[in-house]
């Protein structure tokens, strides 16, 4: 394929941005693994610190922990954002109404952490609220929902950051979508859900799909909202590799680069696939072939 | 708060990376030495009229505007130097002097830094820092004893002269009178009272600052020969027979905690917020006049009282230094000299300033200048200075510190599976 003018032109504007996400990002990325392939230095190239990852029974437990809870709140928070989604899109072209969940988006993580901890901890508004109203005898019987071990501070923390950002990567695809197919269905005689599940549902998955693989690699390397709102153990991975980066004799160092090295591994190759597969379908869709 | 946003740690790794050189090495030193050996006049000639940027810890608003409002004013008018206070967590601090180091940076950023404990025996490991400057300065000369233990020794690693002492705080536990009569004075005591009070006590997290201290601060109430955890240094033969001793104490206190111990605050600040709501009646910190603007500012409840345990108070002296790399190495110092100037330090004191202890012996200050000292009101909160001198125990070897931190977590809070 010959490069036409107009796509060298592309790539140069595209230069500095691609430089600085190589540039830095690769970087870091290569030097962390480096580093976790050199155990301190001296040694040359081992594994010794991804076997001792192996042998961590706890950081079996942490990773099981993140695991579970990015994928709890990314289901969730997809599935509520799907269905505001498809409730709201009309309302949602008017550019005010618009501003509404594009506002939660511009909230920090770790002010949403905080408003979470505000609002649903043993002494926040919610507690208070209840125990005037005397649905529970002491504010100490609300129950516990920050700084707790099965991660509802977090799931809750991250399913209200979350729901507006797949709002917003939905909204498009019903902007997007022919309202004839609907017509079609429904004059055929088809149910309101069979004009969900073929017409709306092949042109949703796509992005429902890409948008999950996100949010799911992102709360899964979280960092300040467990910190803000996690209990002390069990501990994300993210904190797990915080706490031995930062260990005062930096004697943990390469184990910190191992985990992160292998969490990225890990979550690079599903979002490979899956982007792969999403671009294989939306290109089908967009030449008419129908359903997948 | 201890804890930054992953990128910057991935970041710092980046960094960290770059390629080494040695080269630098000895250029740097031959060039500390000349300015070091200068007569003190020619010192302060040089660096009149130039900038020094000041990197440390900005989470406080008093100790920000000491800095700001008071120091950086006196500064340009005594010496014509303008300081620039840039707010970086030390850790980031030996990071960034690290990758600097090993990219062969003989001109850094950073003139003075804030420095003590784990991250000075860091620096002095690698090489971070510029040399033996401190008894150079006049006012170290004249109200410092380098030699005293709670100044030459910084967490057991010894200070050399690489970096001046700047304040001392001593460790303390904070408790609302309003519900709490008898403060407890050791940890057996405590025990006892959360027992009473099951729910009304909790300690950060001991991979935290405070959180560590609280529970190595343990270790003089439990070893018998206390001064052995200064002189010996860190010693796992002495520690194995006490350690089930700190461990099972805190497991038995874990489920009269907060939570039932279940989790700990996992920063001091959170613990703070905790105790300003009256969820919890103590909170603590390793500064004994901490607490005293908080009362001040309606922070902290009115009835807000410190008290040290009788069985040890751990206490800390904390540094200023320069690094290797200092682009203003005579800025750097006569910056130093003046934070250790009496007035400077005096003003340091005030509650409602910064409320923190002075590194000037009073042994080597004029009467009334001690009197001057005596006469700062430090407030309520503060113990008063008879327990806290009774009570002060030098701060141990850092090897300790990753000794809590290696095993709490296991000993303490998962045990309760």
């Amino acid at each position: 394929m010959k490069l036409s003018a107009r796509s060298i032109k592309l790539w140069f504007a595209l230069a500095p941005a691609f430089l600085l996400l190589v540039g830095l990002t690769g970087y870091a990325l290569f030097s962390a693994v480096r580093h976790s392939f050199t155990a301190g230095g001296e040694a040359g190239f081992t594994v010794s610190a991804y076997a001792s990852l192996a042998a961590d029974p706890h950081l079996q437990e942490s990773i099981r922990f993140s695991i579970i809870t990015a994928g709890i709140s990314t289901m969730i928070s997809l599935v509520i954002g799907a269905v505001l989604a498809r409730l709201l899109y009309r309302q949602l072209r008017h550019a005010k109404l618009k501003v509404l969940v594009w506002l939660p988006m511009f909230v920090p993580h770790f002010v949403g952490a905080y408003i979470i901890i505000l609002l649903f901890s043993q002494s926040g508004l919610f507690a208070t609220i209840a125990y005037q109203f005397g649905w529970i005898s002491a504010p100490a019987d609300f129950p516990v929902l920050t700084h707790d071990r099965d991660g509802y501070g977090i799931i809750l923390t991250y399913i209200w950051k979350e729901v507006p950002f797949v709002v917003l990567m939905l909204l498009p695809v019903y902007y997007d979508m022919d309202q004839r197919f609907h017509e079609v269905v429904r004059t055929l005689g088809g149910s309101r859900f069979a004009a969900f599940r073929d017409v709306e549902w092949p042109l949703l998955r796509p992005s429902i799909f890409e948008t999950g693989i996100i949010l799911f690699a992102f709360t899964l390397g979280a960092f300040e909202v467990p910190a803000l709102i996690g209990a002390t153990d069990p501990q994300m991975a993210a904190l797990t590799a915080y706490d031995w980066f930062y260990q005062g004799d930096w004697s943990e160092r390469p184990e910190a680069y191992a985990l992160m090295s292998a969490l990225t591994a890990a979550l690079l190759m599903p979002a490979f696939l899956i982007f792969y597969r999403a671009r294989r379908l939306q290109q089908r869709l967009l030449k008419g072939g129908g359903r997948s | 708060m201890k804890r930054k946003t992953f990128s910057s740690f991935l970041i710092a790794g980046a960094l960290l990376a770059a390629c080494s050189s040695n080269e630098a090495g000895s250029e740097v030193e031959q060039d500390s030495t000349n300015v070091i050996e200068q007569d003190w006049p020619d010192i302060e000639a040089d660096a009149a009229g130039t900038t020094v940027n000041m990197y440390m810890w900005g989470g406080d608003e008093n100790i920000n505007s000491y800095i700001d409002d008071w120091m950086t004013p006196r500064l340009e008018e005594n010496y014509e130097i303008t300081l620039e206070r840039r707010p970086m967590d030390t850790e980031d601090i030996i990071q960034q002097l690290m990758t600097e180091k090993e990219a062969g940076e003989t001109e850094g950023q950073i003139d003075v830094f804030w420095l003590n404990g784990e991250n000075f025996r860091i620096a002095k490991d690698h090489d971070l820092l510029w040399g033996s400057f401190a008894e150079r300065l006049p006012n170290v000369e004249d109200h410092i004893n380098m030699d005293d233990l709670d100044v030459a020794y910084d967490f057991g690693t010894e200070v050399n002269g690489l970096q001046a002492p700047w304040g001392q705080v001593q460790f303390a536990l904070f408790y609302n009178e309003a519900y709490v009569d008898d403060p407890p004075a050791s940890y057996n005591e405590l025990a006892a009272w959360v027992e009473e009070n099951p729910g009304r006590f909790t300690y950060p997290e001991a991979d935290e600052f405070t959180g560590n201290a609280f529970v190595r601060q343990m270790l003089y109430e439990v070893v018998e020969e206390p001064e052995d955890l200064v002189e010996e240094g860190f010693n796992a033969e002495m520690l194995s027979d006490y350690e089930d001793e700190v461990w099972s104490k805190l497991r038995e206190m874990a489920p009269h905690l907060w939570r039932e111990g279940e989790t700990y605050p996992s920063s001091l600040e959170e613990l703070d917020r905790m105790y300003a709501n009256e969820e919890v009646w103590m909170t603590m910190g390793y500064n004994e006049g901490r607490a005293e603007p908080l009362v001040r500012d309606g922070t902290f409840p009115e009835g807000t009282k410190g008290k040290v345990f009788e069985t040890g108070s751990l206490g800390n002296t904390h540094y200023l230094s320069i690094p290797f790399n200092a682009p203003n190495q005579t800025g750097a110092m006569t910056v130093i000299n003046e934070f250790l100037s009496f007035e400077a330090q005096k003003e340091k004191l005030n509650p409602d300033v910064w409320g923190e202890g002075t590194v000037l012996s009073s042994s080597r200050l004029s009467n009334e200048q001690q009197e001057a000292l005596e006469a700062v009101e430090r407030g309520g909160s503060v113990p008063g200075e008879e327990a806290l001198s009774d009570a002060f125990r030098p701060e141990m070897d850092a090897a300790y510190v990753d000794w809590v931190e290696d095993y709490w977590l296991n000993e303490v809070v998962r045990s309760l599976d």
